[in-house]
C-alpha cells in the first residue's frame, strides 16, 4: 500500500470556538483539494497534552504538514483558505 | 555561500517565519490554547478558562455529549459517546456520525444535525465492532461564534435498559433487599422490605441499619465486617419491625462494587418466623404423635382383651375387635384432619353412626356447632359405636318402629351434656350382668373424662346421659 501524499496533524483544544472551525476549515479544504490523497490526524491536547512537545506545537489550532517535507506550521483557525492552500500545497 | 549554508538559511528563515506566525496569532487572539511545558509535564492553558468547569463536566458526563457540524461531522465526541460506539475517542473526531446510525439513510437522522431542536428519539448505533446498541438522542442547534453546529445528545438505553429491569426484579422480590453505604446507611429500599419491615423507603433512607437490629451496633457490625472480609455471608438473626415486632430472619451480606470500588453493602432478608413455627411444630407432633401412639396401644390392649373375654368363639372375637379398632380409626382421622387439636362434635356423630346406616333406619341429630378435645372425641367416639350396636341387636334399632335421637346443649357452666336417647323400641330390660359394650359407655369413660355418665333403662327405651366437662369443651 501506498502511503498518502499529504500527512497532516491539526492539534486542537476539545471543542473550543476555534478548534471547532480548525476541524471544519481543514477537513473542507481536504476534502476539496487534496482528492483522497492524505492521512489527517487530530490531536485534542486536552486528552494528550504530550503529544505537543515532539512536534513542537505550543499553541492550538496548529496544523503541522509532516508529508511532503520540508515540515511545514500554519497557526489559526484555518479560515484563511488562500494561506492553507500555500503552506499545504505549494 | 555553499549550498549546505543556503539550506541551513533557508531552513532558519521558515522557522523564524512560523515563529512569527504563531506570535501574530496569538496577538490576534486566533488560537484557544497554548502548551507550556510545566514541571509535571506538559499544560494547556486555555484562553478562555472560565469554560474548563463545563468542559469537564461534558468529559466526565456519562452521557453521549457531541458536536456535529451541518454535514454531519463530529466535531467534537466525549468520552461517554465513545464507549457507547466502541471507538477511541480521537478518532472519532472529523468521523461521519450518519456513519454510525444503523438505520441510515434516514432523512430524520439527518434532522439532528440540520434541523431545530429535536426532543428526542430511539436510534441505533453500530459500534466498530458491528454490535447495534440502542440510544435515545435529543439535539439543539448551537452557534459557535458565526458557525452553526447541533450539540446531540445520547444516552445508552441498554444501559437504561438493563437498570430498569433489574430495579423490576428486586421490586418484585419477595425477600427484602436493601443496600448499606460503607458507614451502615441504608441507601436503597425494595418493597418487599417495606413489606417485612413495615417502614416506607423515606422513613428510612439515610438512617443507620442498626434500627433493624434488636442487638446495638449490630447492623454496622455485620456491614463493617463484610466490608472487610469482601465476601457474601448468611447468617440468622433477630429484627425488629416499625410496631416493635421481633422477627426471625436468615440474612444474606454481601459487599457490591462499581468499577471494583467497594460501593457499598447488600442484604437480602427473609423473613424465617413462619418456618422456624413450622420446625417447632413438626417437633411437638412428633413427641405427641408418639405419645398417643403409646396412649393407642394401651387402648387397643385393653379393647383386644376386654373383648376376647366376652366372645364365645374366634369369629365372634375377629368382628367385635374389627368393628372397635375401625371405630377407633374414625374418632383418629377426624382429629388428624383437625391437627390432632379437636373434633366436631357433629362429625364425630354422623361419621360414628355411619355403619349402621339401613333403610328406614330412624335417627334424629340436634345440637349446636361444638367441638371437644382429643380425649373426649376418642372415648365418646368408642361409646357411641358401642351403643349403636347395642341398639342394632337388642334396641330401638332391631326393630323397624325404633328410633334413636342424639342430642346435646351446652350448660350454664359451660358443660356439655349429650344424651342418647331410644324410643319405641322393644320393651327394655335391665342387663343381667355388665359386658364390656357397658364397661366402655360407663366406667371407661367417666373415668377418663373425670365425669358422671347416667345409663337409664326406661320400658320405652335406653337413655344415656353424659355430661363432658368445660374444658374439654369448645363452642364458637
Amino acid at each position: 500500500m501506498i502511503a498518502p501524499r499529504y500527512g497532516l496533524t491539526l492539534f486542537i483544544t476539545g471543542a473550543t470556538p476555534r478548534s471547532v472551525r480548525a476541524v471544519e476549515n481543514v477537513q473542507a479544504f481536504c476534502g476539496r483539494e487534496l482528492e483522497g490523497d492524505y492521512e489527517l490526524e487530530i490531536v485534542d491536547l486536552y486528552n494528550d497534552p504530550g503529544r505537543a512537545q515532539p512536534a513542537n506545537v505550543i499553541v492550538a489550532p496548529t496544523l503541522i504538514r509532516h508529508e511532503p517535507k520540508p515540515v511545514k506550521l500554519l497557526v489559526g483557525d484555518m479560515s484563511d483558505a488562500q494561506r492553507l492552500h500555500t503552506t499545504i500545497k505549494v | 555561500m555553499s549550498s549546505r549554508e543556503h539550506a541551513e538559511l533557508e531552513r532558519l528563515r521558515r522557522q523564524l517565519a512560523e515563529a512569527e506566525d504563531a506570535l501574530s496569532a496569538i496577538r490576534t487572539g486566533e488560537i484557544d490554547a497554548i502548551v507550556v511545558q510545566g514541571s509535571t509535564g506538559p499544560v494547556v492553558y486555555t484562553l478562555k478558562t472560565a469554560d474548563t468547569p463545563y468542559r469537564l463536566l461534558v468529559e466526565q458526563m456519562r452521557e453521549g455529549a457531541l458536536t456535529v457540524s451541518a454535514e454531519g461531522t463530529i466535531i467534537y465526541a466525549n468520552a461517554a459517546f465513545a464507549r457507547m460506539v466502541e471507538h477511541p475517542a480521537e478518532q472519532l473526531r472529523g468521523a461521519d456520525l450518519m456513519e454510525m446510525i444503523a438505520d441510515a439513510p434516514d432523512r430524520q437522522a439527518s434532522r439532528l444535525f440540520t434541523g431545530p431542536a429535536s426532543a428526542g428519539r430511539d436510534i441505533r448505533l453500530r459500534t466498530s465492532r458491528g454490535a447495534l446498541r440502542n440510544v435515545y438522542v435529543s439535539s439543539s442547534p448551537l452557534m459557535i461564534d458565526d458557525k452553526q453546529v447541533h450539540c446531540v445528545i445520547a444516552i445508552d438505553l441498554t444501559r437504561q435498559e438493563l437498570r430498569r429491569r433489574h430495579e423490576a426484579i428486586i421490586n418484585s422480590s419477595a425477600d427484602a433487599i436493601y443496600s448499606l453505604d460503607p458507614n451502615g446507611t441504608i441507601t436503597t429500599w425494595n418493597q418487599a422490605a417495606e413489606r417485612l419491615y413495615g417502614y416506607a423507603p423515606d422513613e428510612v433512607i439515610g438512617r443507620k441499619v442498626d434500627m433493624l437490629f434488636v442487638t446495638q451496633s449490630m447492623g454496622s457490625d455485620i456491614c463493617s465486617e463484610s466490608f472487610a472480609q469482601a465476601k457474601q455471608s448468611q447468617r440468622e438473626t433477630v429484627q425488629i419491625t416499625k410496631s416493635g415486632k421481633r422477627i426471625d430472619v436468615a440474612i444474606s451480606v454481601a459487599t457490591f462494587a462499581d468499577a471494583d470500588v467497594p460501593e457499598g453493602v447488600a442484604i437480602i432478608a427473609r423473613d424465617i418466623s413462619e418456618r422456624n413455627r413450622a420446625q417447632d411444630h413438626i417437633k411437638f407432633l412428633l413427641r405427641e404423635s408418639s405419645h398417643r401412639s403409646k396412649n393407642l396401644l394401651a387402648v387397643i390392649q385393653v379393647i383386644a382383651s376386654q373383648t376376647a373375654r366376652a366372645a364365645d368363639t374366634l369369629e365372634q372375637f375377629q368382628s367385635r375387635f374389627g368393628q372397635r379398632l375401625r371405630s377407633m380409626a374414625v374418632s383418629h382421622d377426624l382429629l388428624v384432619n383437625e391437627d390432632w387439636k379437636r373434633a366436631s362434635l357433629l362429625d364425630l356423630v354422623h361419621l360414628q353412626l355411619r355403619p349402621f346406616a339401613a333403610p328406614g333406619l330412624q335417627l334424629k341429630v340436634e345440637g349446636f356447632v361444638v367441638y371437644i378435645s382429643p380425649e373426649a372425641a376418642q372415648h365418646i367416639g368408642l361409646a357411641l359405636h358401642e351403643l349403636a350396636t347395642n341398639a342394632s341387636k337388642y334396641g330401638a334399632w332391631s326393630i323397624p318402629s325404633g328410633e334413636v335421637s342424639v342430642n346435646w346443649k351446652v350448660l350454664p357452666g359451660g358443660d356439655l351434656q349429650l344424651s342418647w336417647r331410644e324410643r319405641n323400641g322393644p320393651r327394655v330390660e335391665p342387663p343381667s350382668h355388665k359386658g364390656f359394650g357397658s364397661t366402655l359407655t360407663q366406667d371407661v369413660i367417666a373415668q377418663a373424662l373425670d365425669t358422671k355418665v347416667a345409663m337409664g333403662f326406661a320400658p320405652d327405651g335406653l337413655v344415656w346421659t353424659i355430661e363432658v366437662p368445660a374444658h374439654h369443651v369448645e363452642t364458637i
